[in-house]
């Protein structure tokens, strides 16, 4: 070969290593879009285990699923979160490992009287975002956390927030693959929201919107059956939404209460609250034990590691005959509730809001018929009962 | 015109090679196996078949890729047909050139006919009650129940990275191959083939805040210059349809670029070497 030819090839080598260098540093940001772990908090990629090196990572997704799943039949719940991990790292859009996990997260650690660790909320929220950061154009994980908002936390107004989101997207069909119309009781779930938070011509619009899509939605799916039970449903909550609309506009601020709630130190790590409250059968006066302070932690991204030190106990006091009363246990249950702190608050709660539709025929859609009597809370436009007890960890243990 | 005269050669005994044959066999028959996995639901079938099959192609690809990498030129030398061959108005560069495109070839004829079974597999599985009207000898049945699913296309990428990363791992053995026995070859060959699917760990050290700033440099020109076998990992979204796609043609593309600049590299720098090498 002789000296030019070599002289050129070595040139051409010299460009081609500028260009691949250049591609590369060009690649690096555009490959985090289309490769899993995208937003997991797991940096490093998914390259450490052999199989992803032959792009079988959705297959080991898969079968540690099938294996997480027998965890949890076989009551090995602890296992389960870090399963969770793994799977939605290797395979970022298997939602059912999102919805899951998060279930898991949110009821499944109990004490001995069966309330979940509420301290797992916070993980159990951070992994549905990054759900929805990996699956944004599917209604599944925005619906998922309008779910834990409506049915677990009982924030209604942030459960709102999501169900509208899921609202505007669009379903896959599991049998296909292919995208195709959210359920219908997405729309349904979002105008309960906007009721249970008070934002009651939200709720009318959404309901008229509801006849609207079902209606819709049962023409173009005519070969699925119950479609057309959707459809009367709406128009049966439309009808009954503007009847109470109409009803409770009437009430005025005369309605006392008679709220008092006490507590009582039985032995060590068990107590009894009880109480009066003259509202219908079957509201709950919401009882919270918390550190002095408490704060719900935020995680930014999802972790499971929670701060064993904080204690916060959530139960829900049934009301009968206009009393209420429970014995509270807590005596197996020193890891859920460590009681590190030197104060505490029990705080009792009767949100209006959070009571069933009898009941708020009486006390209004935000309390507005409940007059200005001890413990009379306002919180923006709704007002509540709130009775508060500061303890110390002497009281407690 | 000498070139491609060896590249059919090449191509010739490639295919006469049982081993590579083997290799085929294998492949195909665990493209097919994927038919039988029967837990989950059907949307989860689905994404494991496809992540099996386009994991299969490219698990035996790799197989493929390696031994016919390491073996195609040292080969000649052992068996001394390179004296014969370079005793013709052969040049060296000809040779180099004309077993890589013969290498490049056969390479493609075995994803092709891996991803031709994997795709049909895919097809099958997503259109049973077409095939249960077959199987019926309904064939109006059949025409009338078949989908052609818009995923295959994004399958065909999938196939076509798969083969850009093999060609670029064929390429580095091929340019071993020049100056290194066989068995040092094959897990130098696997070792950069390793290394460049670790290189998101690379540029995580160089950007991470924990490395030494002296170090900094030295991850970086590491993660440039190795061969990036992980800029073709993307099946992901072409597993899950509903995963936002919009820029992965031209992504794509982008990696294929980079993937034959690295291999136009690589033959080159064989080319230089085997100018030099004593035979």
């Amino acid at each position: 070969m002789s000296q030019g030819k070599k002289a050129f090839l070595i040139g051409l080598l010299v460009v081609l290593f500028a260009f691949v260098a250049a591609m590369q540093v060009h690649l690096d940001p555009l490959r985090a879009k289309f490769q899993p772990g995208k937003v997991t908090n797991i940096q490093l990629g998914t390259q450490f285990i052999a199989a992803t090196l032959i792009g079988l990572k959705e297959v080991v997704g898969g079968l540690l699923w099938v294996r997480t799943d027998e965890f949890f039949h076989e009551g090995n719940y602890d296992a389960i979160i870090p399963m969770v991990r793994i799977v939605t790292w290797l395979d970022p859009h298997q939602m059912n490992v999102y919805e899951t996990g998060a279930w898991h997260l949110s009821y499944n650690f109990t004490d001995s009287q069966e309330r979940s660790d509420r301290r797992y909320i916070p993980a159990s929220k951070a992994l549905l975002r990054e759900g929805i950061q990996n699956n944004p154009r599917t209604y599944d994980m925005y619906f998922q956390l309008g779910w834990l908002n409506f049915n677990k936390v009982l924030d209604y107004a942030e459960s709102a927030k999501w169900f509208k989101e899921a609202n505007i997207r669009d379903a896959v069909d599991p049998a296909t693959g292919r995208r195709k119309t959210r359920p219908q009781f997405v729309g349904h779930t979002l105008a309960h929201a906007y009721e249970n938070s008070g934002n009651v011509d939200a709720a009318v619009r959404q309901w008229q919107e509801n006849i609207r899509a079902n209606e819709e939605y049962a023409r173009r799916y005519a070969r699925e059956e119950g479609n057309q039970v959707m459809v009367d449903v709406a128009r049966n909550n439309l009808a009954l939404v503007l009847r109470e609309k109409e009803t409770r506009a009437k009430l005025t601020p005369t309605y006392n209460a008679k709220f008092e709630a006490h507590w009582e130190r039985i032995a060590p790590r068990k107590f009894r609250v009880w109480g009066t409250i003259n509202v219908p059968n079957g509201c709950r006066v919401r009882l919270q034990i918390a550190d002095r302070g408490f704060k719900e932690a935020f995680f930014g991204s999802f972790r499971w590691d929670i701060d064993q030190s904080q204690t916060i106990l959530i139960d829900d006091l049934y009301v009968r005959d206009g009393k209420f009363n429970r014995t509270i246990d807590i005596e197996r249950d020193s890891a859920i509730y460590p009681l590190k702190a030197e104060e505490y608050v029990a705080t009792f709660t009767l949100d209006p809001r959070k009571t069933p539709r009898e009941a708020r025929d009486v006390l209004g859609w935000m309390g507005s018929a409940l007059a200005d009597q001890p413990y009379l809370v306002k919180q923006g436009d709704a007002r509540i009962l709130q009775k508060e007890i500061v303890l110390k960890r002497s009281d407690l243990l | 015109m000498t070139t491609w005269v060896i590249a059919k050669n090449t191509l010739g005994e490639a295919m006469r090679r049982k081993i590579l044959n083997v290799f085929l066999i294998l492949a195909l028959g665990s493209v097919i196996i994927s038919l039988t996995f029967p837990f989950l639901d059907f949307r989860q079938q689905v994404t494991i078949l496809k992540s099996f099959g386009l994991g299969m192609v490219q698990f035996w690809g790799i197989f493929i890729a390696i031994i016919m990498g390491i073996t195609l030129i040292p080969s000649d030398v052992d068996q001394r047909t390179i004296y014969t061959i370079l005793s013709k108005p052969v040049k060296r560069y000809e040779y180099v050139v004309g077993r890589f495109l013969g290498a490049a070839i056969t390479l493609g004829l075995n994803i092709f006919l891996m991803g031709a079974a994997f795709l049909l597999v895919f097809a099958v599985k997503t259109n049973a009650p077409a095939f249960t009207a077959l199987g019926n000898y309904d064939f109006r049945g059949f025409l009338g129940l078949w989908q052609w699913s818009s995923e295959i296309s994004g399958l065909m990428g999938g196939i076509a990275m798969v083969y850009m990363k093999l060609l670029l791992l064929a390429a580095v053995a091929i340019f071993f191959s020049v100056f290194m026995s066989m068995t040092v070859n094959f897990f130098l060959s696997s070792a950069v083939f390793i290394i460049g699917n670790l290189s998101s760990v690379t540029e995580s050290m160089a950007s991470s805040p924990n490395t030494a700033a002296v170090l900094k440099p030295l991850y970086k020109a590491f993660h440039v210059l190795v061969p990036n076998f992980g800029n073709y990992d993307i099946q992901n979204p072409l597993i899950h349809p509903d995963v936002p796609q919009a820029d992965i043609g031209m992504y794509m593309l982008k990696a294929a670029l980079y993937g034959l600049a690295y291999t136009i590299i690589l033959v080159v720098l064989g080319v230089l070497v085997f100018q030099r090498k004593e035979v």
